[in-house]
């Protein structure tokens, strides 16, 4: 029993009343929110503060409370959605009830009164204890007039240079998706840096006709942070303008991730008799990866740069002309016991210098397990 | 199962899991049952494919496909069947059919909603999938690619490599997969096992480890080998499928000799100093040939290298030759002999007594000195010429049989700045000369010294190819990759190869040695085009239009220890009747994504 209870109940019996009967104090209603789908493939606006509401919307709403008498007590909703105009007039009756706990309620496009468009909406909840005590909340709306629209960038890296794919989700709610404009602009960091957006090819969501996705694929030439702006138009000229802010990294260097064959610790020798292919099959880079990727024009393809240092040479001899990702070795056309380096290097667009000594077999940048130049020490046989 | 299938079943059953999946898949086969990706196997790869395969005691989902290799025609009906095991309840059947982009309606077979068919007139992959309401999550969704054959199609096997990336456990992998032409097809999901972490020791007499190269290769596929040095205390860390390997041991160290292992299942591996090989090398004159490098060949195996003495005399170290065991010696005489290099194969020698090489007396030398290398009549200094060719009979060895041996040169020198030769020897034979003018700078000269040495050796310019790569429609296959690999004397000489890429409408340009001989490989990234082999091609045979036949779409999934996706991983398709160098040239790769699956883009088989 709650102090409140059992101090009535001594009271009662003070006055000699035999019936003992609690003091019932209503629920408090301490938020009533909106509820935002958890659907990563939903990209349409979705705030708890009801902020960037439009007519036909489908509105999950919830209300949490707090009852002074204990909230196992059963309590029972009461939703009331009323439409308005701008100027708070009101139709007299809710233009949806609900008594769900968390109902979804949609946003009427024309009050019922004056058949004009609803640009606000008065959201009433009474809750009820079980015992019939009631608290109320209510909570007014501005509708947005102008389209929805939601933008949101693909969750893949986003490199500079490279693409990144930035789409935007609009509807109009007084007319068509159709009938709504798009305006795509990109904010650079430094404010001058230029910026590539090009249209990309979006398959439409059956399931959701009244809305569109457009997409671009947007490529930052410096690293830092963009901010991507899209401008929706609707038909009467209403604006909607939403950004998404992209993180843009710096282009890292690439990395040779497999290599055939073996190649020697310091101080041996790979033995071959007979001719073998040295060969680089995969280099993990964010920008040009090898093998290179199929329908993704963008990105490109690694730079392979192959030199020899023959047998008693002091310099490293390049193979000119030699920019694929293997090169065969005879050893045939050494003579047996020679010992031959051939050594691979690998570049990006950004073509970052490597600097290890030239004696260095292998040359890594941060962290080292990311190597760039790798060679192969070669006894022919 | 097809043979290839059972290849791939043998070698993944060489881990644990495996053997469940196959063990899976015996019991299909003994049941009867059909399914899989292609369809005429029930295997492990087959039932995969969809979150229903799991593992014993759990929620299962299987498809049954009849027929067992659909053929695609007016009147093919694919039926499928949706098995559900260890999952009850009331079920609701959602099916779907996908093919080339396209939505194919469904029909309900006798009104059992775990039943469909649908038509398939045209060969490709056709994606099936079932959303099953009311089942255990684990199995409530399945999606299995039914591969659907052209009428009549050509198939070819390939051998698909894969590569793990570094960091797993799981060794390099070579499957042999049958392609059928026609229509893409989809290779389902492939299992890739982690292997057993396992220690190589290689040992001396006296049981100190020894740094050695050593190179494994599994039994069933021994192109997928596994290689490694072992440090100086003989020892290496290696990831292998448990079952016998082949290891080939070559030490690092003098006075031990290479030594193969058949059927290598772990243990330390002892070297010594193997059987000691002695002979003798003769000049064409008779007289005894020091500073030659001599090197005897078992099996495949070879010997230490050994350095004739003065008095001609070598020995080397070799693994004890097996009787009927092929036998090649190898000798390199000195660069200044002038001779060519002498090689014989016999299995008739007897290795026990002293081998006999000598030249053919036949065998005469030119003297290069005072030649010189022009270009459009200029001399040019500084040039590197590679004399090379191929001489017939040379000389004989002998070790109780006698065997003829042939010649090759490959003999290096370079002019001074007023383009004279100094003074080099080669055969009198009728050789090739491969100039390096400047860096990418090759041209390719007859040296004919059979009758005396010219006065001047011309460098001919090198030469512009123009070329123009198409498909089949004649439509210009922007950005294919040309790779020139060099033949002939141009190999001889260790030319390197070149690259040029196509512009945008397919037109190739690229320099070349002129006289020089190319194979010409060509790759499309985009994969419209078939990657493409044309063989010892001069300047003046590469034809001014070149089209590559048509690809198909080969795609697969790859999971690592059979769950989880193996993504960054090389895969490979590469020839299975290839030898030489060209078995380990992939004929295409990719690599696979964040899902372990992979699509590439090879030759359309018996249409290449």
């Amino acid at each position: 029993m709650t102090p409140v209870r059992l101090l009535a109940a001594l009271g009662l019996l003070a006055t000699g009343c035999l019936y003992i009967d609690p003091i019932n104090q209503h629920p408090d209603i301490m938020s009533v929110t909106r509820q935002c789908p958890v659907d990563p493939g939903s990209f349409l606006p979705c705030d708890p503060e009801f902020q960037d509401l439009h007519r036909g919307d489908a509105v999950a709403v919830a209300a949490t409370y707090h009852d002074p008498d204990g909230n196992d007590h059963q309590v029972s909703y009461h939703w009331q959605l009323f439409a308005c105009s701008a100027d708070g007039s009101c139709d007299s009756g809710a233009a949806v009830d609900s008594t769900d706990a968390t109902p979804t309620l949609t946003i009427p496009k024309a009050r019922a009164l004056t058949g004009g468009p609803v640009q606000m909406v008065h959201l009433n909840l009474d809750l009820f204890d079980d015992r019939g005590a009631r608290d109320s909340a209510l909570r007014s709306v501005i509708i947005n007039d102008g389209p929805s629209l939601g933008v949101h960038v693909e969750p893949t890296s986003q490199t500079m240079g490279g693409p990144i794919a930035v789409f935007a989700t609009y509807g109009d709610p007084d007319g068509e998706a159709a009938d709504v404009g798009l305006v795509w602009s990109a904010t650079p960091p430094d404010g001058v840096a230029t910026y590539m957006l090009a249209d990309r090819m979006v398959i439409q969501n059956p399931d959701d006709p009244a809305h569109l996705t457009a997409g671009k694929t947007f490529v930052a030439s410096i690293a830092g942070d963009w901010q991507v702006t899209v401008t929706a138009t609707d038909a009467s000229g209403k604006q909607t303008v939403k950004s998404v802010a992209i993180a843009v990294l710096p282009d890292r260097p690439p990395c040779i991730a497999q290599w055939q064959p073996i190649a020697a610790p310091d101080g041996t020798a790979l033995p071959i008799s007979a001719p073998t292919l040295f060969q680089v099959p995969l280099v993990d880079d964010d920008l040009d990866p090898y093998p290179a990727m199929p329908g993704q024009p963008l990105l490109g393809a690694t730079a392979f740069a192959w030199s020899i240092l023959r047998p008693g040479a002091t310099v490293r001899q390049p193979l000119v002309g030699a920019t694929g990702n293997s090169v065969a070795l005879d050893p045939s056309a050494f003579t047996p016991g020679d010992i031959v380096e051939l050594r691979v290097e690998i570049a990006d667009r950004t073509h970052t210098p490597v600097t290890c000594d030239d004696g260095d077999a292998v040359c890594p940048v941060s962290p080292a397990t990311c190597i760039q130049r790798q060679t192969w020490r070669v006894e022919t046989r | 199962m097809t043979i290839a299938r059972a290849v791939r079943s043998l070698r993944t059953m060489r881990s644990g899991v495996a053997a469940i999946a196959l063990g899976g898949a015996v019991a299909c086969a003994l049941a009867g049952c059909v399914g899989g990706v292609n369809n005429d196997d029930a295997g492990p790869v087959g039932t995969g494919g969809g979150s229903g395969s799991g593992a014993a005691g759990m929620c299962n989902l299987n498809f049954l496909v009849a027929p067992m290799t659909p053929v695609a025609g007016p009147g093919t009906v694919v039926h499928v069947t949706a098995q559900l095991f260890e999952g009850s309840g009331l079920l609701d059947y959602q099916w779907t059919v996908d093919h080339d982009g396209s939505s194919i309606a469904t029909t309900m077979v006798d009104g059992d909603p775990s039943q469909i068919e649908f038509a398939a007139p045209d060969p490709g992959v056709y994606d099936v999938g079932l959303v099953l309401d009311g089942a255990p999550p684990t199995c409530a969704t399945k999606q299995q690619a039914v591969n659907v054959r052209a009428p009549g199609a050509p198939s070819e096997t390939l051998r698909l490599r894969v590569l793990p990336p570094r960091g797993t456990t799981a060794p390099p992998l070579e499957l042999f997969e049958p392609i059928f032409g026609g229509a893409e097809a989809d290779l389902g999901t492939m299992p890739v096992e982690s292997g057993t972490p396992t220690t190589v020791q290689v040992t001396d007499p006296s049981g100190a480890g020894v740094p050695a190269y050593v190179r494994l290769s599994p039994g069933s596929t021994s192109d997928a080998i596994v290689e490694a040095f072992t440090g100086s205390d003989g020892s290496a860390a290696v990831t292998l499928y448990s079952g016998p390997d082949e290891v080939l041991v070559v030490p690092s160290v003098p006075g031990l000799a290479p030594r193969q292992i058949e059927h290598w299942i772990g243990g330390p591996i002892a070297l010594d100093a193997g059987q000691a090989i002695s002979g003798v090398v003769r000049d064409p004159s008779g007289a005894v040939l020091a500073g030659a490098q001599v090197q005897v060949t078992i099996g495949g195996v070879p010997s230490t290298l050994a350095t004739t003495a003065g008095d001609g005399s070598f020995t080397v170290a070799a693994e004890p030759a097996i009787a009927g065991a092929s036998v090649t010696v190898d000798v390199a005489p000195p660069a200044t002999s002038g001779l060519p290099r002498l090689s014989a194969t016999s299995m008739a020698w007897s290795l026990d007594t002293p081998v006999q090489i000598r030249y053919a007396a036949n065998v005469t030398r030119r003297n290069l000195t005072g030649l010189v290398v022009r270009r459009g009549g200029a001399p040019v200094g500084n040039a590197r010429v590679t004399v090379v060719g191929a001489v017939g009979a040379v000389g004989t060895v002998t070790a109780g049989a006698a065997a003829t041996a042939s010649g090759e040169v490959a003999i290096a020198t370079t002019s001074n700045a007023a383009g004279v030769l100094p003074s080099v020897m080669v055969p009198a034979a009728a050789l090739s000369a491969v100039i390096a003018v400047g860096a990418g700078d090759l041209a390719v000269a007859a040296l004919d010294t059979s009758a005396g040495v010219p006065a001047s050796l011309d460098a001919p310019a090198m030469q512009l190819i123009t070329t123009a790569v198409t498909d089949a429609h004649g439509d210009g296959l922007g950005n294919t990759v040309l790779d020139l690999v060099p033949a002939g004397a141009l190999a001889q000489a260790a030319a390197p190869p070149l690259q040029v890429v196509a512009d945008a409408t397919g037109a190739i340009t690229a320099t070349l040695a002129t006289g020089g001989h190319y194979d010409l490989r060509f790759h499309d990234p985009s994969g419209r085009g078939a990657p493409t082999v044309i063989a010892d091609l001069t300047p003046a045979t590469i034809a001014t239009s070149i089209t590559l036949g048509p690809t198909i779409a080969i795609r697969g999934t790859l999971l690592y220890g059979g769950i989880s996706p193996l993504a960054s991983a090389s895969v490979q398709f590469l020839c299975e009747d290839c030898t030489g160098i060209e078995r380990t040239r992939p004929i295409v790769e990719g690599v696979t994504d964040e899902a372990g699956r992979f699509t590439l883009a090879i030759p359309d088989p018996g249409k290449m």
